[in-house]
């Protein structure tokens, strides 16, 4: 049970550092930093937002959903990740969380 | 200030469950499978394609869900869904400029995977786009130099109350052992 709570320690927090290495100009660099006996790990980047929280909140406007270039930036962007994923990570079940909650708008 | 606007897929860790851990650890450090490198083509993307599209559909408060359930009836035939999928889009993208995207956005969704756009119809030319992210993130990084940190324990804490009070967003992993 220990071993695979490592495991998960290790895998999770290697996922979070690689998906910070992904973006490193949306990282605030000199912020990145590990405490706690490596219990935290963060750093400050630039702003972004969820996509879903404009469907939670009617009144707050993330992006123009009817707009059809953003819809298209939409596309084009979210599968230049999958396909990173798909091709450097070896993450094939992409799709079975993906949705609007796990899209952000920077 | 649209033309900053870039879009990403976040929270990696969130695409795994404790089930595929170990197969995961098994896999994902070594990198040196065949697979590595291999670029995917649409067909292999066809889940992901239609859930982007259907994350779409979910923005412009169009349940795809509904339209899936046409899709299973029986005797019905692949034509009801395309129907279905027509309807619901002509909705939010009827208007003339939008006619290009609707019909991209059907495809995206349809049944038959040769009917996919392949993955450079569904590619823009973002370079001046990201360009224009690096610079902003330049200037941030110059401007708003929160300064060099050691190891101490009270540093993500600084952080957080340095970024509650201005632009940036804080990513941060916590661990409860």
């Amino acid at each position: 049970m220990r071993n695979l709570k490592n495991q998960e320690y290790d895998l999770t927090a290697t996922l979070f550092v690689q998906e910070l290495l992904y973006h490193p100009s949306s990282i605030l660099t000199n912020t990145f930093e590990i405490s706690d006996n490596g219990q935290q790990i963060g750093c400050a980047t630039l702003p972004y937002l969820p996509l879903n929280c404009q469907l939670k909140d009617e009144n707050l406007e993330v992006f123009n959903p009817k707009d059809p270039e953003l819809i298209q930036k939409l596309t084009s962007d979210a599968l230049h990740d999958i396909e990173f994923l798909w091709e450097n990570m070896q993450i094939k079940k992409i799709m079975d969380v993906f949705g609007p909650e796990r899209v952000f708008v920077s | 200030m649209k033309e900053k606007e870039a879009f990403f897929l976040s929270d990696w860790s969130k695409l795994f469950d404790t089930r595929e851990i170990d197969l995961l650890m098994s896999v994902a450090p070594n990198m040196t499978t065949s697979l590595q490198g291999k670029k995917p083509i649409s067909q292999e993307l066809a889940e992901e394609i239609k859930a982007v599209a259907s994350a779409i559909l979910k923005l412009n408060k169009i349940e795809f869900n509904e339209i899936e359930d046409v899709k299973q009836l029986k005797d019905l035939g692949p034509k009801l869904y395309t129907g279905a999928i027509q309807s619901a889009l002509k909705e939010s993208f009827s208007e003339s400029k939008k006619k290009k995207l609707q019909s991209l956005v059907e495809r995206m969704l349809s049944s038959d995977p040769q009917s996919l756009p392949n993955l450079e119809e569904l590619r823009i030319n973002d370079a001046g786009i990201r360009a224009s992210i690096n610079s902003i993130a330049e200037e941030i990084n110059q401007n708003q130099a929160i300064g060099t940190r050691g190891a101490s324990q009270s540093g993500l804490e600084e952080v957080k109350q340095e970024t509650a009070t201005r632009s940036p967003t804080l990513a941060c992993l916590v661990f409860e052992r």
